[in-house]
Formats: C-alpha cells, structure tokens, sequence
C-alpha cells in the first residue's frame, strides 16, 4: 500500500538532549494514528517537525510519494499538513464563515463577496455535519463546534492531507467528544490522515486504528489498535530498563500537619487528605484532573467552594494568597516566569520577595538581604553564583531554586510545588528532587503535584491520584510503582 | 554586578545625562548670558515643578500605571487654596493645607477606582482629569482675579542656603523618594508589581494596599507642586497645569523609566526633567521661535524611547 507519510531514521538534537534518535513512523490514506508517551518522549518534537516548526537533522520524510523537508510551518501547510493545537486562534466576534476563511476573504472588485462566502462556508459545514451556520458568531458555539470550525478552517485553505490533533478532548465534556468523533470519522471517510495525540487510552482505542508508542525519542513500538491491550501499551510506554536516579527516600514522617477535609471548588470536588511533617505527597493525574486547581485552592489563590483546610490546629478562613504566605505555605507555581519570579529584578530582591519584613527596620537592610541570598545562593548551589543577576538570565533549574530560596527566607511550613521540573534539564532535575527530599527531612510538609508518573513514584512517599476533579486512589509504600500509578491514572481499576 | 552591567542597566540615563552636557557645552558656547548663576537658577525653578510632578509620576509608572491626572490635581490644589485663603479669607498654612489634602485624596481616589473598580489606570485618571479639572472651574467661578498674600510668594522668590527654595523643596523630594524607592519595603514591592503583579500577588504582597498608596504619593507629589506653582504665579489661573501629565511622563521615560513597569529610577527622572528644561530655556536664549520647543522636545521623547529599545533588542 502507497503511504501518506513515511518518516524514516530521523533524528533531532537539542543541547543536552537527543529528542529524537532514529524515529521510524508512517500513516496510511484514511487512518487515525495515535502516538503515545510520557512528557519527554519525543511526540511533540516529531509533531513539530511533520508540521515544520522544526528541522529534522538527519533521516528523511515522504508525503505521498515525495520527499520533502519543510523549513516553516508554511510549507507544511502548501503541502497539505494542518495542525489544531489546544488553544484557539479564532476571532470571537467574527461569525463562523469569517473565521473560516479570516485572512482570505473572497472578494471581487475590491469588495466583500459575502455569497460566494457564506456558500463556500456552508458547502463545508454540510459536507462534515458539523452542527453550525455560516452566519453564526464564534463566540456563541461551543469547545467541540469552535474546535471543527477551526478543522474547517485548515481545509478550505488547503487540500488537506494529515491533520494532527493534540489532546483534543482536554478541554471537551463526553458528549462533545463524541461528537467531535464523528467528525473526524468524516474526515476519514474522505481520505485525510489524522496523527492523534492523547493520553487517554479508552478512547484511543474507540477512535484510532495505530498506536505508536514513544520512550526516550525512540518510536519503541506500534500496535493495531483493535487487538492490543492496554497492559500492552502502558508497557511499551513505561518500559523496564529504566535507572533509577531518584535521591534516597526517608523512611519515616512525623505527625500529620496539614489537614484538607472535603475540600471543592472549580474543577474538583470532595477532595480529602491529610499531609505529615516530612512528608513528600505527590498528586497526579492527567491534564485537567484538578492538580493545580487543588494546589492553588490550598494556597488561597482561588477560592473554594466547600471544604476545609487545616494546618494543626489552625483552620485556614476565607483565604488570599497573603494569609497563606502569613500562615507558612509557600506555592512553587507551574509557570515560574509568569506567576514565580520578578524576572526582572535582581536574584536577591526575589529571594526576598516574600519576607521583606524581615529586612524592614524600617529601611530595607540592603546588606543583610546580600548576605541571606548569598547563602541561599551557596547551599543551593543556584549558577551562576551571585545574586546580583537579573533572574532573567538563569536557567530553568536556577530560576527554580531561586523561587525555593524564596520561600526557605519565609521559613514556610508548607510547600506547594507545581510541576516543579517543567521545562528543567535532566541534570538539574534531579538536583531539584534531593533539595526537595532535604527540605522534607528537615520536618516540612511537602505536596508536588506533577503528571510525571515516574517523577512522581521517584521522589513521593504517597501519591494521590486524581481523575476528572476526584480522588481515584491514593497509594503508599509497596503500591507506588508505574503500572499502578498509570492505571489509576487512566482508570482501569484493578 | 559588573560595571558593564551598570552601564548597560543605566544607558538611557546615562545617554540622556550626556546629551545634557553637550547641550550645556554648546549653548554655553552660543550664549554668554547662559551659563550665568542667575539663568541656571533660573532653568532649575523651570524644572522644578515639572520634576516634582514626575517624582510621583515615575513612583506610578513604576508600579505598572499611569497618571493622566496630575495638571489637574495641581490645578485643584491651587483653587482650593486660592478660594479658601482669598474668599473665605483663611490663613494661607491652612488654606494649604486644605489643598494638600484635596490632592492626596485625589491621588487616593485614583488608587480605589483602579484596585477596586478594576478601571484601567490609563481611564480612571483620564476620568479623574477631567473631574478635577470641572471642580476647578467650579469653584473658581466669579472670583478670577485671586492673588495670593505677599509672603507666601517667598516660596518662589526665597532662598535656602543660597538656594532657591522651589530647587531646594524639589531637591529634598527627589532625595526622599530616591530612598522611598531603594530601602523601604513599600517602594521594593512598587517595583515587584509592576514588574510582575501576578508573582507579587503570589509572595503575599498587598497590592491593593502598594497600589492605592502609590497614586497617593503621585497626589501628594502636585499638592506640593502646586503651592510652588501659586507661589511662582501668584494667582490661580484655572487653566493651570494644563498639559503637565505629558511633561510628567515625558521626564520619566527619557530617563529611562519603563512605561511596561518595574524598571526605573529617580536620578533618571531627574535628568529628563532637567534636560526638558534646558532645551526650552536654551532655545530661547539663541532666540529660536518657541514653536520649536515642542518639536524637539517631542523627538527627544521618541529618539530616547527608541534608544532604550535597540538596547532590549540586542539584550
């Protein structure tokens, strides 16, 4: 059978990482193709590179029989590749058949042709089913309908080949997904190719009809959907021959100390557990389960809807992201550069940022500040070493030591951490986890929140896991490994 | 940090101290009557007024806002004390008095509207501009020729230390908000939000409490300026401080104050006030039609914007 893309031995170097070592893959005419793996594994660098964002450096790629090596998304659009990310680039305002060919709009003698438009638009609504008209604003459709709409969008400009969907159920309730289902069923009865990337296993398996699974920027297997099993796949995913990096785990915590008592609010609800001192508590859970919202929620930052927080005795009230501070809770947020640091503010004055009180008498003691950030700095071993640069300038491990530094000058009991490797090289990361350890050995409570299953099972001592705003199950001692994580995760309940 | 950094952290000013230099040099050389005691005296009460209304101005611009209101807020300072002192015959301290309190509530007003009625800063002192500029016209209504007392005049025309007062009253304020900005905790947090207000929002900081306090100061900055401005005058023209916020902010930014927030410094401010100064006073002496102040000074602004931005590009 001829292949609609044939990707072969193409490997991408990044400093530091091999993202892609020799990556074999192909898509047939009509086909839904799933690719799988954890964060790391090379799916969105191969994406980027099928889609032209970035340049393979070796190996080779074939679209129906010729070669080609795009060298920006443009050309991967001329030559029928469309992308749909997770995120919009609609205009609200504008109505559907607008939208659909924004930028392009047919026109004769220097005017609008709104007929040839709306009938443009309308012969693609009809062809796909999509429950819409020409005439309608966007911003009056729902997720599923904005997310076809923008599909229709990618079509009219191109004749389109293959289509790449990133986790395009995230964000859609069940009956929008099976809606948007059907749609792409369409899709495939006219013959488009479609690269489907999710980490939900039930429903690649009602949908696709490959599955590729990626570990370590290698494709390690591929699978007929119709007759693997999902033991199969988290297998594949996981792999057996990984080393262990993770620093020594303590054996004992002390007395529970922060407690969270039926807690609920957007995005999650009932959620009860209670944290020791000295203990690691991992949550984890897809994208969109509830981890941040829980975290955020615990340190005040959004309000909850029902539900208790305790630290001790102390019952947290109605609470801001100041009294948390006040209380002892220091959050180490996803984005560090948009919600953790002052980026562009001397590394010690965001060390400070939260304990100028101490520096206060009532003139900022400027050397006393120098000299705690430079002590920070040395047992923290943050690079390069001196707190006078810009946080700007520091890498993503040192910025977030430098968000931790901030939070030890507080002297919190409580640490929150989101996702605290993020976009960390490998090297740093596993700095970040000991400095995390230490910090629980030293009786402070702390919860990381990380859909990094094996960061996860690394570095906690108990694991909470989380599915669509609940608690599917925690899991402690013997029970925190891969296989039980992930299923939990996915929920396939043994 | 190194001293390259410096120089680089500080290039808009020091480009800006520089270009004043060689303005004083060249018109030092085209003018005798320029670099006399009496007209650099002179330049500096010019400034003065404008500089003290762009100490508060930087403050705010500091902290991610703007303050469109501040030539009202002056003008308000004036009337009050014009009606109260001249009309009702008050003592001029108290009618002063009465006018600061206008202005920092004024300031005080802007703070709330902006934390609270989540206008943006830009709108909320537009609103306040023309507010306050209404009360102006109001109360002055009727009473156009209001003159104040002899003595207090002294605030103009006095001396400190061989000082001019104004120099002397604007040189305490930019020494005092110089050390407001560096070693309290209110002026580090001004910087942390408007460098990034979601990561001061998340260190526990009380923006409500830094912003509001932040327009306050900018209020309190043209209270004072506008007793000097009265003083200098001698009256209260209701279409006093007409124009001002651009001067104000014109200072600020070519010293190098960010307009996007968190980055700033008052020696800056300092310099683009004196700088503005001297190119009006300077023109004027060579004798060039006072239409072109506005040209140059207007390209100034732009070329000193431009410069700052070349900078983050290479960055």
């Amino acid at each position: 059978m001829n292949m609609r893309l044939t990707v072969s031995d193409v490997s991408k170097q990044f400093p530091g990482v091999l993202a892609l070592d020799n990556v074999n893959f192909d898509l047939r005419p009509g086909e839904v193709h799933a690719l799988l793996g954890e964060n790391g594994a090379g799916k969105s660098t191969l994406v980027k590179i099928i889609t032209g964002a970035y340049r393979m450096d070796s190996g080779s790629m074939v679209i129906d029989g010729t070669p080609v090596n795009f060298s920006t998304p443009a050309d991967a659009q001329k030559a029928g590749v469309g992308i749909i990310y997770q995120e919009f680039s609609q205009v609200e305002q504008l109505t559907v058949a607008e939208n659909i060919y924004l930028g392009e709009y047919p026109s004769s003698r220097g005017r609008i042709d709104w007929k040839a438009m709306h009938a443009g638009a309308r012969e693609l609504i009809d062809r796909f089913g999509v429950n819409a008209r020409p005439q309608d604003k966007v911003s009056s459709l729902g997720v599923a309908t904005r997310q076809m709409i923008e599909i229709l969008k990618v079509m009219r400009r191109a004749n389109l080949k293959i289509l790449l969907m990133d986790e395009p159920t995230s964000a859609l309730s069940d009956a929008e997904a099976r809606a948007l289902f059907v749609f792409v069923r369409k899709l495939k009865s006219q013959g488009v190719s479609v690269i489907y990337i999710s980490h939900r296993l039930d429903e690649i398996k009602e949908i696709c009809d490959r599955v590729t699974v990626f570990r370590n920027g290698r494709n390690v297997q591929t699978f007929d959907a119709d007759t693997c099993s999902i033991e199969e796949i988290v297998t594949a995913m996981i792999g057996s021959d990984l080393v262990d990096h993770y620093p020594q785990k303590e054996a004992q915590s002390g007395e529970p100390f922060v407690f969270v008592d039926d807690l609920s609010g957007p995005g999650f609800e009932h959620i009860t557990f209670a944290a020791s001192r000295g203990e690691v508590l991992g949550i984890t859970g897809l994208v969109g389960a509830g981890k941040t919202e829980v975290l955020e929620t615990l340190f005040g930052a959004r309000a909850s809807t029902a539900g208790t927080v305790r630290l001790g005795e102390k019952t947290l009230g109605a609470t801001s992201a100041r009294q948390a501070v006040r209380h002892g809770i220091g959050l180490l947020p996803e984005s560090r550069k948009s919600q953790g640091l002052v980026l562009g503010m001397p590394c010690a004055h965001n060390v400070s940022l939260a304990a100028l009180d101490k520096l206060s008498e009532p003139w900022l003691n400027l050397a006393k500040e120098q000299k705690i950030a430079e002590t920070m700095f040395s047992d923290l071993e943050i690079r390069p070493a001196n707190p006078r640069n810009r946080v700007l300038h520091l890498s993503g491990g040192n910025q977030q030591k430098v968000v931790i530094a901030k939070w030890l000058m507080r002297d919190c009991d409580v640490l929150l951490f989101d996702e605290p490797t993020r976009g960390i090289d490998v090297g740093a990361k596993f700095h970040i986890y000991s400095i995390i350890r230490k910090l629980a050995a030293s009786g402070k409570t702390i919860i990381v929140a990380s859909g990094e299953i094996d960061e996860i099972r690394g570095l906690c001592d108990r694991v909470l896991v989380m599915r669509k705003g609940r608690v599917a199950s925690i899991l402690s001692g013997e029970n925190i490994t891969r296989e039980r994580i992930f299923s939990s995760i996915v929920g396939e309940e043994e | 940090m190194k001293s390259s950094e410096t120089l680089q952290e500080y290039r808009q000013p020091i480009l800006a101290a520089i270009a004043l230099l060689v303005l004083f040099v060249l018109l030092g050389i085209s003018s005798p009557y320029f670099l006399e005691f009496n007209n650099i005296f002179n330049i500096g009460k010019q400034a003065s007024i404008n500089l003290m209304i762009a100490l508060g101005m930087t403050v705010v611009i500091i902290s991610g806002g703007i303050d469109l209101s501040v030539g009202s807020i002056m003008a308000l300072t004036i009337s009050i004390m014009a009606v109260l002192n001249v009309v009702f015959g008050l003592n001029i301290v108290f009618a002063a008095v009465a006018g600061m309190l206008a202005a920092l509530a004024s300031g005080a007003i802007n703070g709330v509207v902006i934390q609270f009625g989540r206008v943006p800063a830009f709108i909320a002192t537009l609103g306040m501009m023309g507010v306050a500029r209404g009360f102006v016209l109001l109360i002055s209504r009727g009473n156009p020729s209001m003159s104040f007392p002899d003595a207090f005049l002294w605030i103009a025309d006095g001396s400190v230390l061989g000082i001019p007062f104004p120099i002397f009253l604007s040189t305490v304020m930019v020494i005092l908000t110089g050390a407001f900005l560096k070693y309290t905790r209110l002026g580090r947090e001004i910087y942390a939000i408007g460098g990034n207000a979601e990561a001061a929002r998340l260190s526990g900081i009380n923006i409500q409490k830094v912003r509001i306090l932040t327009y306050t100061i900018s209020g309190l900055c043209c209270g004072l300026a506008g007793i000097v401005f009265a003083a200098r005058v001698g009256a209260a023209p209701p279409s006093a401080g007409v124009g001002y916020e651009l001067n104000a902010i014109a200072a600020a930014i070519i010293g190098g104050t960010s307009l996007s927030g968190g980055r700033g410094s008052v020696i800056g401010t300092v310099v683009g006030a004196l700088l503005m100064a001297v190119i009006s006073n300077g023109l004027n002496i060579i004798r060039v039609d006072p239409y072109w102040q506005g040209i140059v000074i207007g390209m100034v602004i732009v070329l000193a914007v431009m410069l700052s931005n070349m900078k983050s590009e290479q960055s």
